[in-house]
């Protein structure tokens, strides 16, 4: 299309002077283009391929794992597979768990980190360089430095001593809240922006805070608006794009955490920990499939894996407008 | 002052106007406010109409002669009150320009006083300033008597607005404004200081002492001992740290130049763009080690199965590395080159935000430069080294440490898998704490250097 343009652009004007320099700008915009769709398609391709492949592994049935003729395009197409995987995975279940320990601490680590980024965006305050510092820090700190303290604090949750103090006054019979293996090892960390990757988000809004024009803000407080209020009816209602982008980075990682959920909720079967032992779950003692041909297992194992990426494929294609619009409006770079 | 007087105009005119437009509609009431008011005044009360209706009577009966009498004195009453209201502005004015007058005078002694206040002493300057604090909180004492006065007079209501109002006068906006700012930060704060910094110290507690799981977890300190073997016994922990060091050298250069490059295509315009933005984005929303290590893990024997080469090396690495050499490229490079073409799909999924980051970057440049640089005939190379680098440049600094933190953090790397080893295996959880405290010194170590690295070269290029 662009070529075309190009291309009328150039002759509709001054045919007479259609010489031999346009014909190369020309040849040069239509070799650059095609060598730019050239690598632009392989790399999609390179992207795309294993979801491809899995796609089409998940719809053939088993004699057509067999057959060598078949690359991507089966013979018989079947949705057996996508059946057993839902039964192996338990899918319902597991995924109603992801839902829950990704989706409540999404929500508010979002607001949270928000509030946290605002305060650093707009206000003069003493002590927030090294507060903000401290944040850089947190992004810095490797997870596992802390996980396993974490964990035992978790597990013994006692904080500012006030279950001490309920334990003296008789409330509760230890001098503890046990938190692991509840949901509230993820909310109460996500409530106070300490969350899955929150250093990086309390970044990500703190630019896009600063980068906000100031006057709006000022109008609101001359017209008698708290901070509270001018936050929640000026700065939230313009903040959609990097709201978005929050969260879709906050739910896609706290969806596909295999590290701290298995470790805090060891009890709840969430989806990437049960995908991870998919291969043990089918071919262990007593599984369905332990005496099958493993290549037999494949079109399972990749319909699992099309089950667990779908719902995040669907939250990304509906919020991907909006997604690239934050970057447009350069939420993350400011 | 042209401008007091300017106003004082407007102000006249508008006198002016209102006196027209009193003077109006008050013509049919007068005569009959002459002739009788107060009956007028008690008819119109109690009958408007039947009192309009007189006035109307009244004026008919009146001749035009005395019509035009009655409105000629009321114009020259309307005129000597306008005189009266300007003269009276006028004096105004002229209080107001003596009063200005007077504060530039004392503008010009204040020099004369700051002059004598340098040749006082400090102890007598601090004497004229508590003197003046004093009279300042005695004017506002007065002010505030004055206030209740005022406040009583005009009823009760008063006080009970005024207070809060003074209250915030008291704290200055400054402070006012700090003091909400904090308030925003504080759920991060205590959020940090519950489950960051106390699970760090206990981290760092339990690296210096020996942990017995079982023993609800108490601690007796052995020092440096944990430090110890872990760099001296057993070569795995070093191997690990080696390897993924060893990753991160070749994976920052490369990750950063691919990302860049397809940063700058996806920013080009061309039929589909939202489309390929969203395939080079999908790596961030998917990327996981779980689907990634169910890829590699069945890729393998489905290459076996399928004669196919999978897991996206594009071509034999064998035929690559031989034609890298015939090329007359040194062997390390053909090895770099063969390990980057290893990688390549890796490379490809691990870009993504770095990607996002450049994408934004090269959004924020203003398109006029590139206008700019079109029409003064910069080639594309130039236009890239002169425009688009510079302006990307800052971001390059936050990408590289992304891809640090990003490829340290990245669970199925070998430092993080020895440190399971050591909670999941053997419940050491001291050389875990003490395994991953060095790895930590590692990071913070390479960052600082790249930090370093940076401010040298913006020292350089000035």
């Amino acid at each position: 299309m662009q070529l075309i343009k190009a291309f009328k652009h150039q002759f509709g004007k001054n045919r007479k002077k259609a010489d031999k320099r346009m014909w190369g700008y020309v040849l040069t915009r239509f070799i650059t283009s095609l060598a730019i769709a050239l690598i632009l398609i392989g790399l999609s391709y390179i992207i795309l391929y294993p979801l491809i492949y899995s796609f089409s592994q998940a719809i053939r049935t088993q004699q057509d794992m067999y057959d060598t003729t078949i690359i991507y395009i089966p013979k018989h197409f079947t949705l057996e597979n996508f059946k057993s995987a839902w039964q192996v995975l338990d899918f319902s279940t597991s995924l109603k768990n992801t839902f829950n320990v990704s989706f409540w601490p999404t929500i508010l680590q979002v607001c949270s980190c928000a509030l946290a980024g605002y305060g650093f965006a707009r206000f003069k305050f003493r002590g927030k360089g090294v507060l903000f510092f401290l944040v850089l820090l947190t992004i810095i700190v490797p997870p596992s430095t802390i996980m396993t303290a974490l964990y035992t604090n978790f597990r013994q949750f006692d904080p500012l001593y006030m279950a001490t103090a309920m334990h003296a006054v008789g409330w509760i019979s230890e001098p503890y809240f046990e938190l692991t293996d509840s949901l509230w090892c993820f909310i109460l960390p996500a409530l106070f922006a300490s969350g899955l990757k929150s250093g990086l988000f309390i970044f990500v809004y703190r630019q896009f805070f600063s980068g906000f024009p100031k006057e709006l803000e000022e109008a609101a407080y001359i017209d008698g608006c708290g901070a509270m209020r001018t936050f929640l009816r000026i700065l939230v209602p313009n903040a959609i794009p990097a709201f978005t982008t929050v969260f879709l980075f906050c739910i896609v990682w706290y969806w596909n955490d295999y590290y701290t959920v298995p470790m805090f909720l060891p009890n709840v079967d969430t989806l990437p920990s049960v995908l991870s032992n998919m291969h043990g779950i089918m071919t262990g003692y007593g599984g369905a499939y332990s005496s099958q041909d493993p290549i037999s297992l494949y079109p399972i194992l990749r319909s699992g894996i099309i089950l667990y990426i779908a719902p995040l494929l669907i939250t990304f294609i509906i919020l991907q407008k909006k997604f690239t619009e934050s970057i447009a409006r350069s939420g993350i770079v400011g | 002052m042209s401008k007091k007087k300017k106003d004082l105009n407007q102000e006249a005119l508008e006198a002016q106007v209102e006196v027209n437009e009193t003077a109006e509609p008050a013509e049919a009431e007068k005569p009959v406010e002459r002739s009788n008011t107060e009956i007028a005044s008690i008819l119109s009360k109690q009958d408007p109409k039947r009192a309009q209706q007189i006035a109307r009577d009244r004026l008919s009966q009146l001749s035009a002669e005395q019509i035009a009498a009655l409105r000629a004195a009321k114009a020259a009453k309307a005129a000597a009150e306008e005189a009266a209201r300007i003269a009276a502005e006028e004096e105004a004015a002229r209080l107001r320009q003596e009063e200005i007058e007077k504060k530039q005078l004392s503008e010009e002694q204040k020099a004369r006083i700051v002059d004598q206040l340098s040749h006082l002493t400090p102890e007598q300057l601090e004497a004229v300033r508590q003197n003046r604090a004093a009279k300042k909180e005695r004017d506002q004492r007065l002010a505030e008597i004055e206030e209740r006065k005022l406040a009583k007079k005009s009823g009760q209501k008063l006080p009970a607005v005024e207070k809060p109002g003074k209250k915030k006068r008291a704290i200055s906006y400054e402070s006012k404004q700090a003091f909400t700012g904090f308030m925003f930060v504080l759920p991060w704060f205590i959020g940090f200081l519950m489950f960051f910094a106390v699970p760090c110290f206990q981290s760092l507690r339990f690296s210096f002492s020996e942990v017995s799981v079982f023993d609800n977890y108490a601690c007796t300190w052995v020092g440096l001992n944990n430090y110890k073997e872990l760099l001296t016994s057993g070569a795995s922990y070093a191997q690990a740290l080696a390897d993924t060091f060893t990753d991160l050298l070749v994976n920052v250069p490369v990750i950063l130049i691919f990302s860049l490059f397809v940063a700058v295509l996806l920013n080009r315009k061309f039929p589909g763009r939202g489309l390929v933005r969203g395939i080079f984005f999908l790596p961030v929303i998917v990327t996981t080690g779980v689907v990634m290590t169910t890829f590699n893990s069945t890729s393998d024997a489905n290459a076996v199965l399928e004669g196919e080469v999978s897991n996206g090396v594009l071509f034999e690495v064998a035929d690559a590395t031989e034609f890298l050499t015939s090329l007359g490229l040194g062997d390390q490079m053909t090895e770099y080159m063969t390990l980057v073409a290893d990688r390549i799909f890796d490379v490809v999924w691990d870009s993504g935000i770095q990607i996002l980051l450049f994408l934004a970057a090269l959004q924020s440049i203003s398109p006029s430069l590139y206008e700019a640089s079109d029409v003064e005939g910069a080639s594309a190379w130039e236009t890239f080294w002169l425009i688009t680098f510079p302006n990307v440049a800052p971001i390059i600094l936050v990408n590289i440490v992304y891809t640090i933190v990003d490829t340290f953090s990245d669970t199925d790397n070998a430092v993080l898998k020895e440190i399971d080893k050591y909670l999941n295996s053997t419940f050491d959880f001291g050389s875990a704490a003490a395994a991953s405290w060095v790895f930590f010194g590692v990071i913070l170590g390479i960052i600082g250097l790249v930090f370093l690295v940076f401010k040298l070269l913006e020292k350089k290029s000035g």
